[in-house]
């Protein structure tokens, strides 16, 4: 297990992802299809679902080129990853026009709209979720690959 | 495409640099001699995270209050200065002492291309004006020069 250890890095990133992602699959079918509801929810799993494997498996090869310089903790490293994804989906969505950013909170598909004290505590929430898969998860399969 | 619409770019394209020169920059400054400033890289990083998550709020704000906000003007600020920053010390440094600066290749390939069309759409748009975004440019550029050494002791007092 010496040889390719990036390509090792690259999988061991996107294990989590591709196992979460056929789960959006599922509500999306349930939500869209059986329960037909009436908003493009199409719109905005594209990126989760294009994007986020491919920069879960870039993370952590950034990972195996840097540790052994900064010695950030894998579970800092993976906490850091949702301040890019965040601004990517933004960026994303508002073009898309599925979402609009307002002074009181998220507006989403123009029918949905979240105060940004519900948003902010999720978003810190999901930087500690992150720092737990990262930390625990990655790092067990970085460790079962050989790359930890 | 509207700044609106692209105003995003300004902390992904932030954070990419800032986490450049994060892993780089403190082994870079060790081995340069001639380099001026000596900081410990714990206290570099705290500096580099403190920008980053002050690049964010300003966004954020500047994004909710739209244009012509206190916001916005010191988003564009910020802007100016990291565009600044692209010239002075990276590319500067990088010539002058022939040895690549880390922070360069972020610098000239994200923050030079989308740090421009942002602050080109954002004059365009109206979101700033006139003098008063030249103001706050030079303004925000001196707070954070004056800033950035500051972040670096209370960084090192905390014993990073």
């Amino acid at each position: 297990m010496n040889t390719h250890p990036y390509l090792r890095a690259y999988l061991a990133g996107i294990l989590i992802p591709t196992l979460v992602l056929p789960l959006l699959l599922a509500l999306f079918i349930v939500l869209r299809i059986c329960l037909h509801t009436p908003v493009p929810i199409e719109q905005a799993l594209v990126f989760p679902m294009a994007l986020v494997p491919v920069l879960w498996g870039l993370w952590n090869m950034l990972w195996l080129v840097t540790h052994m310089r900064t010695h950030l903790p894998i579970g800092l490293h993976g906490a850091i990853l949702p301040l890019l994804l965040a601004p990517c989906g933004t960026i994303f969505a508002t073009n898309m026009g599925v979402l609009k950013l307002l002074m009181w909170g998220l507006s989403w598909f123009n029918v949905v709209i979240i105060p940004w004290a519900l948003i902010v505590p999720f978003f810190l929430a999901a930087l500690i979720g992150y720092y737990l898969v990262w930390k625990y998860i990655v790092g067990f399969v970085n460790r079962v690959l050989g790359i930890a | 495409m509207s700044f609106q619409s692209l105003e995003w770019l300004f902390p992904l394209v932030i954070t990419l640099h800032n986490a450049e020169e994060a892993i780089w920059l403190p082994n870079w400054t060790k081995r340069t001699e001639r380099w001026p400033v000596r900081v410990t890289p714990g206290a570099f990083r705290f500096a580099v995270a403190v920008v980053t998550m002050l690049v964010y709020a300003l966004t954020w704000l500047s994004a909710v209050t739209g244009k012509q906000s206190v916001w916005t003007y010191l988003a564009f600020g910020s802007m100016a200065f990291m565009l600044a920053n692209v010239l002075i010390p990276h590319l500067a440094a990088t010539i002058a002492l022939r040895s690549y600066m880390p922070g360069v290749a972020t610098a000239v390939l994200l923050n030079l291309p989308a740090l421009t069309l942002l602050m080109v759409l954002a004059l365009r748009e109206g979101y700033v004006s006139g003098w008063k975004s030249v103001a706050y440019s030079l303004g925000v550029a001196g707070v954070l020069v004056a800033s950035v050494p500051a972040l670096f002791k209370l960084g090192e007092k905390l014993g990073l």
